[in-house]
């Protein structure tokens, strides 16, 4: 990229920054990215979903763009390849672009400056853009959040997950540029991952009141525990993509309340038995 | 009669140091015509209230000259004439030790932060009291003042998240929200959480024994009370996620169920 510096855009209301992150590992913080910003572009928003998981790439993989990668991140960052040339186009929906993240460095590669200029620039060009964030809270989580202006935390309806969340929604709150300049706060939304109402009911897994009220952010939504997640993953399509997937339409509603839509909450509740499988005890 | 055995192992008394409220006289001018009239007027309209309470005189408010114009032993003797009961000097200078001494009270060293309660309202920055002081001879020449009479209340309206420390280092501590898991809370003096206590709280964590922890939903890692602790797992069936005062009771925590009538008492 060349290496004017941009101006800072305060307070526009295009180009919103979002970084998707939940402290813990495994909790579907990348599955989220993609599908996330899969919906908005669907929507008809110009997305970006950028890779902040230097060294375990794998948003490339979610999004089915991995043997299309040339330049990522890191490369722009570093001025050995243009923005342009980083940037991937998603061959499904017209409006979704992809800036993966590189596989060879490690986290301590991201410079705060040369991310800021990056963000900074996209957003001249851009209705939103998604920051997968790593898990942890190192650099790379640190870097992803710096300059968000909402954050999904994606959580599991489990003690340490939701542990890990509250320590990242205690981090937005103070490590971030909105902080550190006294803007209004980072918009929190709670996502919660893998809902089984089933378990819930069992007493298995934590209900969403439950990590609504130790979390207390505002609630997005759930993504029910489902087959088409791993199906979907392991073919390269956002969730949001594939049809009739329940897990896909959860995203949608998400992505519309997200928007400002009002949408009703689904699978929170234990699907109703047919009268079928009641008579004949299943 | 057996013989009193001297050497006996067993400790018949303890040394131990203990944070208390004293009055402390800060003197701000040494002049006899001036000092002691002003003393026996302000403290001749309150003599129940000072009666027999010990007395610290803070001399950190006056240079070397002035100090080494008063005379202490004519001073502790008009404020044992006044009922009050003088039992050291804090703030004097090392040359003035002996005399100190000799006037049969004991030496403190000066402390730097203290939040003192004054009589004028000109003088209301305790951090630059010393200062002030010197800047307003005019103003009343003393000042009584109780330790840690007016400590602040810090009031946090957020949740206190996993990881997160808020410290009260001078007063009360007021939580409008949850403590969760993995964050601490610590005060000098009470702790109030008007949600959730899921976190550690420690109160009275300058050994304050009075200070006590309230929670309308008790489900705490840990509680403190000046240094006595209790972790979760201790926490009985009858207090957990109940409204409850914690305090201190017989060298012991003491949990009491509140805004019902029952009352669960645990040690």
């Amino acid at each position: 990229m060349n290496k004017e510096i941009f101006p800072r855009k305060e307070e526009q209301t295009s180009a919103k920054v979002v970084v998707v992150t939940s402290g813990k590992g495994g909790v579907g913080k990348t599955t989220t990215s993609a599908a996330f910003a899969a919906g908005l572009a669907v929507r008809g928003y110009k997305t970006v979903v950028i890779d902040f998981d230097v060294g375990l790439r794998n948003l490339d993989l979610i999004m089915g763009c991995e043997r299309r990668v040339v330049y990522d991140l890191l490369n722009v960052i570093h001025g050995e390849g243009s923005l342009n040339q980083a940037l991937i186009k998603d061959k499904r929906v017209g409006n979704l672009f992809i800036l993966p993240a590189s596989q060879t460095r490690d986290k301590d590669a991201l410079s705060m400056e040369g991310v800021g200029e990056v963000i900074s620039t996209l957003q001249q060009s851009f209705d939103y853009i998604i920051c997968d964030s790593p898990a942890g809270i190192e650099k790379g989580a640190m870097t992803a959040m710096y300059f968000a202006d909402e954050a999904l935390v994606v959580t599991n309806p489990e003690v340490s997950s939701v542990r890990d969340s509250d320590r990242i929604i205690g981090m937005l709150a103070s490590k971030t540029r909105r902080a550190e300049q006294d803007l209004p706060p980072v918009k929190e939304h709670l996502v919660i991952t893998r809902y089984d109402p089933i378990r819930v009911n069992k007493g298995d897994m934590l209900s969403a009141d439950d990590v609504q009220e130790i979390l207390a952010i505002s609630f997005l939504g759930v993504v029910p525990e489902s087959k088409s997640v791993l199906a979907a993953s392991n073919a390269g399509i956002p969730v949001t993509l594939t049809p009739e997937s329940d897990a896909g339409e959860a995203y949608f509603d998400m992505v519309d309340r997200f928007l400002g839509q009002d949408r009703p909450f689904r699978f929170m509740d234990v699907p109703r038995r047919s009268i079928f499988s009641r008579l004949f005890g299943t | 009669m057996k013989p009193i055995d001297t050497s006996t192992k067993i400790p018949v008394f303890e040394l131990k140091g203990s944070v208390l409220t004293i009055i402390v006289l800060h003197i701000k001018e040494t002049d006899a015509d001036c000092l002691y009239p002003q003393l026996e007027k302000k403290i001749g309209q309150a003599r129940s209230f000072f009666k027999n309470a010990p007395v610290l005189i803070d001399l950190s408010g006056v240079d070397e000259e002035g100090q080494a114009a008063l005379d202490f032993m004519y001073l502790a003797g008009t404020l044992r004439k006044l009922g009050l009961v003088p039992v050291g000097v804090r703030g004097g200078a090392a040359c003035q030790d002996e005399r100190v001494l000799h006037a049969g009270l004991g030496l403190l060293p000066a402390i730097k932060t203290e939040r003192m309660a004054t009589t004028s309202a000109d003088q209301q920055s305790s951090e630059s009291g010393s200062q002030e002081r010197k800047n307003h001879p005019e103003s009343s020449t003393i000042v009584t003042s109780q330790v840690c009479a007016v400590a602040t209340t810090k009031v946090i309206t957020h949740p206190v998240r996993s990881g997160q420390q808020v410290f009260a280092p001078q007063g009360d501590l007021v939580i409008l929200s949850s403590v969760n898991a993995g964050a601490e809370v610590l005060a000098a003096g009470n702790i109030h959480v008007y949600g959730a206590l899921r976190g550690r709280a420690m109160a009275g964590i300058n050994g304050d024994v009075t200070a006590r922890i309230f929670s309308l939903q008790c489900n705490a890692e840990l509680v403190a009370v000046a240094g006595e602790y209790m972790v979760n797992e201790s926490l009985s069936e009858g207090v957990l996620n109940q409204s409850v005062m914690i305090s201190l009771k017989d060298g012991g925590l003491d949990f009491q169920v509140i805004g019902s009538s029952s009352t669960v008492h645990e040690r």
